[in-house]
């Protein structure tokens, strides 16, 4: 008689249809490569009897002497890497999705070489004013609550069950990955019980099921204070943030294990009863993508956007920062307040302490570009892949509110260049956390 | 209707074709691919990417083809043993990273139980269970595959069958 396991075994291969938005994707993909076919036309004779041999042998040797460079540039360059899947390929072009200046539920795009492009309109049946929102870093997907959907408006997922089963979730709590798939989660997102609830790291693909992580921080009854700032598969890595009215704390955690890599709990310096965090010295956390280089800032002094005529437009708060590294040691100092950084790192937005916003390359404090004078920032996002960003900015005296006055999207290479600039009405789809609108994360 | 070589030998110039052939091999790739990657979606995305890129190249190469479901399942089962080879000696960290956790298992049927019982054994246990039991290979076929000694492979499904019964009857008993 067999093995009852084997059994079980030879059983188990069922048909499983995979995400559609994943099918759809590698169809187009496929369809395109058979498109790129050339006729094969019969070999023509060689005009030269021994040319074929000598052009095959030619190409042998590039080839050799390229996988000997590939070979040792991969060597002196490769980094012990917990990746749990190498990159994806990107499908389309990375498009920075932003709501229409004029009409608010229309998304509009710009690829990253600054040309833009009408995406898709989104209903007006969604009860969140700003509609959609929270795009992946390659705009290939977005939500619009309850519902992820790709730019064409085909709804890829919806946001169903688990924590959206609370009616009172009403926004996409997720941060997206970096490999344009996955998004990560800290559960709870609200501690319901009478008890304080630990929060749980999640990862997962939209309409997947989650995978449990973590588990990191514990919010208080009623409390919303854990989230992810940082979500890297190609990285391996996770910044998860916990915002006090006392204190700071975040986790640097490895994905694939689970592993907190390194911590750091920041106190308020003020006495509590603690009126807003930022006026009492706690410190500003801002991760890059990767989370490889986290930026804590004090702040420390008051800043003003000054208008164009020298008025004072608003005043904001600003302090040195201190850039640390992978491991959790410092690396570097910025004379302001760093509330970005490029996709490599190495770039970052700041404000200076005299209230300016610019593009700094903060290993030397190169100042690579500068928002026109009196401009506050209401947003970045760094190019997936690349080293250019795209800076949101706008009156101040717009205040955290909706602007009444339309935003400026630039696109900053990493010398400084604008490659382009387009209107936008309100929000930036994969705007980072820390500049949205004043979000928590 | 089936996919037949007629209709692989007509994908060239007609898509239509191509995607009558696709959507019904999907499932079946990614199925394969899902199980044997212990219900890692990531991974058998990855994997069932590169097999359909694969037979996409042999086509435009103008391979022949008989019988193309099969066939296509048989490349995803070369990338399957490509992966594993490579990753053979991360298995550790990749086991650690997508087992899952207390209290994140929720049993819903046998086959549910079983994947995740096949999900906690290591990659090259699964492997060689899969290749045996699943895509019915010799053991000296198994062996050759994995790059490993019959005997190797013999202990290793083994182990396998052991670490599988063992997290079956748990997940079975809660």
């Amino acid at each position: 008689m067999a093995d009852p396991i084997e059994k079980i075994l030879r059983e188990l291969d069922q048909p499983v249809e995979p995400r559609p938005e994943f099918g759809h994707r590698l169809l187009d993909q496929l369809l395109d490569s058979l498109g790129s076919t050339t006729s094969v036309a019969p070999p023509a004779r060689p005009r030269f009897p021994f040319l074929r041999e000598l052009v095959a042998a030619a190409a042998l040797l590039v080839f050799a002497i390229g996988l000997a460079v590939a070979f040792s540039v991969l060597r002196s360059s490769r980094q012990p890497s917990t990746s749990p899947s190498p990159p994806p390929q990107r499908p389309s072009p990375a498009v920075i999705l932003f709501s229409d200046a004029g009409n608010a539920n229309q998304v509009d795009g710009m690829t990253w070489d600054g040309q833009s492009v009408t995406v898709t309109r989104v209903p007006n049946a969604n009860p969140n004013p700003a509609g959609a929102s929270s795009s992946n870093p390659a705009g290939t997907l977005f939500v619009d609550f309850p519902k992820i959907v790709d730019r064409s408006g085909r709804v890829v997922a919806e946001l169903t069950g688990g924590p959206y089963a609370d009616s009172s979730a009403n926004i996409f709590f997720g941060t997206w990955a970096d490999d344009e798939l996955h998004y990560c989660q800290v559960v709870p997102f609200l501690a319901r019980g009478t008890k304080p609830e630990v929060g749980t790291l999640q990862l997962m693909t939209p309409g997947g099921r989650p995978r449990d992580v973590a588990r990191v921080g514990i919010q208080a009854p009623g409390a919303n204070t854990l989230g992810v700032t940082v979500c890297s598969v190609l990285a391996d890595r996770a910044v998860v943030i916990q915002r006090e009215q006392t204190f700071i704390q975040y986790w640097v955690v490895q994905l694939s294990s689970g592993r907190v890599l390194w911590t750091h709990n920041r106190k308020s310096t003020c006495p509590p009863p603690v009126p807003t965090a930022s006026a009492c010295g706690i410190t500003n956390v801002v991760a890059s993508r990767d989370g490889r280089y986290i930026a804590e800032e004090i702040p420390t002094r008051t800043s003003f956007i000054y208008r164009p005529d020298g008025s004072k437009a608003e005043d904001i708060l600003t302090g040195p920062s201190t850039i640390y590294g992978p491991d959790g040691s410092p690396v570097g100092n910025v004379d302001g307040s760093v509330r970005a950084f490029s996709w490599d790192g190495s770039l970052a937005v700041i404000y200076s302490n005299g209230g300016r916003a610019s593009v700094i390359r903060w290993a030397n404090g190169t100042v690579i570009w500068t928002a026109p004078l009196g401009k506050k920032i209401w947003g970045f996002q760094p190019e997936p892949g690349g080293t250019s960003l795209a800076v949101l900015t706008g009156d101040p005296a717009a205040g955290y509110g909706r602007p009444t006055s339309p935003l400026v999207l630039y696109l900053v290479s990493s010398d400084g260049r604008v490659i382009g600039q387009h209107e936008v009405g309100w929000s930036l789809l994969a705007c980072l956390p820390i500049a949205c609108g004043g979000a928590a994360w | 209707m089936a996919a037949t070589s007629e209709a692989l030998s007509g994908v060239l110039s007609d898509p239509d074709a191509f995607t009558a052939f696709y959507t019904q091999a999907l499932p079946r790739v990614y199925g394969y691919l899902l199980t044997r990657c212990g219900g890692a979606a990531w991974l058998a995305e990855d994997l069932t990417q590169e097999t359909f890129l694969a037979a996409v190249a042999e086509i435009k190469r103008g391979r022949s083809v008989l019988d193309p479901i099969p066939w296509v399942v048989r490349i995803a089962r070369n990338k399957f043993v490509d992966h594993v080879r490579k990753n053979v000696r991360d298995e550790r960290k990749l086991f650690e990273a997508w087992q899952v956790r207390d209290g994140a298992v929720e049993t819903q049927d046998g086959r549910e139980s079983a994947l995740n019982a096949l999900r906690c054994v290591p990659l090259s246990q699964r492997a060689a269970l899969s290749l045996r039991y699943q895509d019915g290979l010799s053991v000296s076929e198994v062996a050759k595959a994995l790059g490993r000694s019959i005997h190797a492979t013999e202990s290793l499904l083994a182990r396998g069958k052991e670490t599988f019964r063992r997290n079956y009857r748990r997940d079975e008993h809660g």
